[in-house]
């Protein structure tokens, strides 16, 4: 490892001395990333939900599932029954995270 | 002066006689050792002014986009005739003064009063800048002001105590921000994703409460008993279940304890039980949706709701027992997760088990579900 470390052994040091200021010139850029990127342009990002409305029916044991709609509430009567023509109601409501990574709000 | 390397040794000093370069190698050591020694505080207390910085950048943005998110739910709910940005802006400086503890005589009157106060203020800016809002849809715009005014009021917080350090250049000030700022950005991001459920009418996870009792009154005539809450008998295996919540399916928490102290000596001589159910916040490593029993008044307010229950379980003499649905901060103010709507049903049964437990044939337990009621109707 450390023959690997251009040390001369007849007095020049020109290699050593390209490292150490590239050293430095690396800490320096450092430096200045770190405070520049507080001026960067922030963006607020959420992860999308999708809500789902599970309707069920009263009487048998019918059960759908849509995407949730303004005016949706847990118990609400929604109709009737596909199958059995009894008693549609809203028995949850609930939100599924989309996958990938957040997106930005609003768009 | 000799280096051992691997399997050879070299001579470091140079045998030619020119030590220029390494003159040079040495100063820049020395000169790094010294920043290093010099600098390296400084150097810390710029990270956590950066991170501070970042912060604000982003809660600066999320408070923002809030108000526009309450201001859009605003015009399309309250169909107002002017722009309510002006009253939206008035309203985020908005504060509650606490009551005076030294002397703790009736301190909790003094909480109740002043929360019913602010209460008014909340219903007051509402009917203002959304007139022709349904009473559902103001109470969904008077928790969506809550969640806006939250957001902004952490936005300044933070934005206080990153240039208060930045003016003083106080280590203590910048690294009490720093480190708190994974908790309180968590508290924000749950904050401004609980706007979409609130603008939208959408359970959130601390609607579990209520969706408990709403199962349970389910079919049978519930009335208004005041304070924004709502109660029906339920007839449950020759016992008589007394069910409380808030009056959905808007955006309501009511006032429990007073309906429940209400209900308590209106029963008095038959109760055997009062029974609350709510979400509760979960320890990390803790499932989600999971239900545990135990003891006490399961409710989070302030404190005058609670006491009111407890007090009125103490004088009648009646156990009190309590049903919690775990669910992480920021999982109670968004959107139900699924895991959530379906432990509502098993809290249904846990509550029957405790009254069949509990409760002799012919006794009454009122059973509280307790929370936000957004979303959820009244059974």
């Amino acid at each position: 490892m450390l023959n690997q470390i251009p040390i001369s052994s007849n007095g020049d040091y020109t290699d050593l001395l390209t490292w150490y200021l590239l050293l430095v010139l690396i800490m320096l850029i450092i430096f200045s990333t770190l405070f520049s990127a507080t001026r960067r342009r922030v963006l607020v990002t959420v992860r999308g939900v999708r809500t789902i409305t599970v309707l069920q029916c009263e009487k048998c044991d019918y059960k759908e599932e849509r995407e949730f709609q303004v005016g949706d509430y847990v118990l609400k009567r929604v109709g009737e029954c596909a199958k059995c023509k009894g008693p549609l109601y809203i028995s949850m409501i609930y939100g599924v995270p989309e996958k990938g990574p957040p997106r930005p709000y609003g768009y | 002066m000799v280096i051992f390397g691997t399997g050879e040794v070299r001579q470091f000093m140079p045998t030619g006689g020119d030590y220029t370069y390494l003159i040079v190698y040495l100063i820049t050591l020395i000169a790094l050792t010294f920043m290093w020694l010099f600098l390296g505080q400084r150097y810390q207390v710029y990270m956590w002014l950066r991170d501070a910085e970042r912060a604000t950048l982003k809660l600066e943005a999320m408070a923002k986009k809030g108000k526009e998110v309450l201001v859009n739910a605003i015009k399309e709910l309250g169909k107002p005739d002017k722009d309510p940005s002006e009253e939206v802006e008035k309203f985020m400086d908005f504060f509650v003064i606490e009551p005076v503890d030294r002397d703790p005589f009736g301190v909790l009157k003094r909480l109740e009063h002043l929360l019913d106060v602010e209460r008014e203020k909340f219903k007051d800016v509402v009917a203002r800048v959304a007139p022709k809002a349904n009473s559902d849809e103001r109470a969904n715009l008077e928790a969506s002001f809550a969640a806006a005014w939250a957001v902004n009021y952490i936005y300044k917080f933070v934005r206080h105590y990153m240039l208060l350090g930045k003016k003083t250049k106080s280590m203590i000030v910048l690294m009490q921000i720093a480190y708190s700022l994974p908790m309180i950005m968590r508290l924000a991001e749950a904050y401004f994703n609980s706007l979409d459920a609130f603008t939208k009418g959408k359970p959130i996870g601390d609607s579990v409460g209520p969706m408990v009792a709403a199962k349970l009154m389910k079919g049978y005539p519930c009335k208004s008993i005041g304070d924004e809450i709502v109660a029906a008998e339920v007839p449950f295996e020759g016992r008589l279940l007394v069910v409380v919540k808030a009056e959905g399916p808007g955006g309501r928490v009511g006032k429990p304890g007073e309906a429940i102290a209400k209900l308590a000596q209106q029963y008095k001589d038959r109760l055997k039980r009062i029974i609350t159910v709510d979400a509760a916040i979960k320890m990390e490593g803790e499932n989600t949706g999971q239900i545990a029993e135990g003891v006490g008044a399961a409710i989070g307010d302030p404190g005058p709701e609670k006491y009111k229950i407890e007090q009125v379980a103490l004088e009648l003499g009646v156990g009190l027992d309590a049903v919690i649905i775990k669910q992480a901060y920021e999982e109670a103010l968004s959107t139900m997760r699924k895991e959530l709507a379906e432990a509502v049903d098993k809290a249904v049964e846990v509550v029957k088990k405790i009254v069949r437990e509990k409760v002799v044939e012919g006794g009454v337990a009122i059973i509280a579900g307790i929370g936000n009621t957004i979303g959820v109707g009244n059974g």
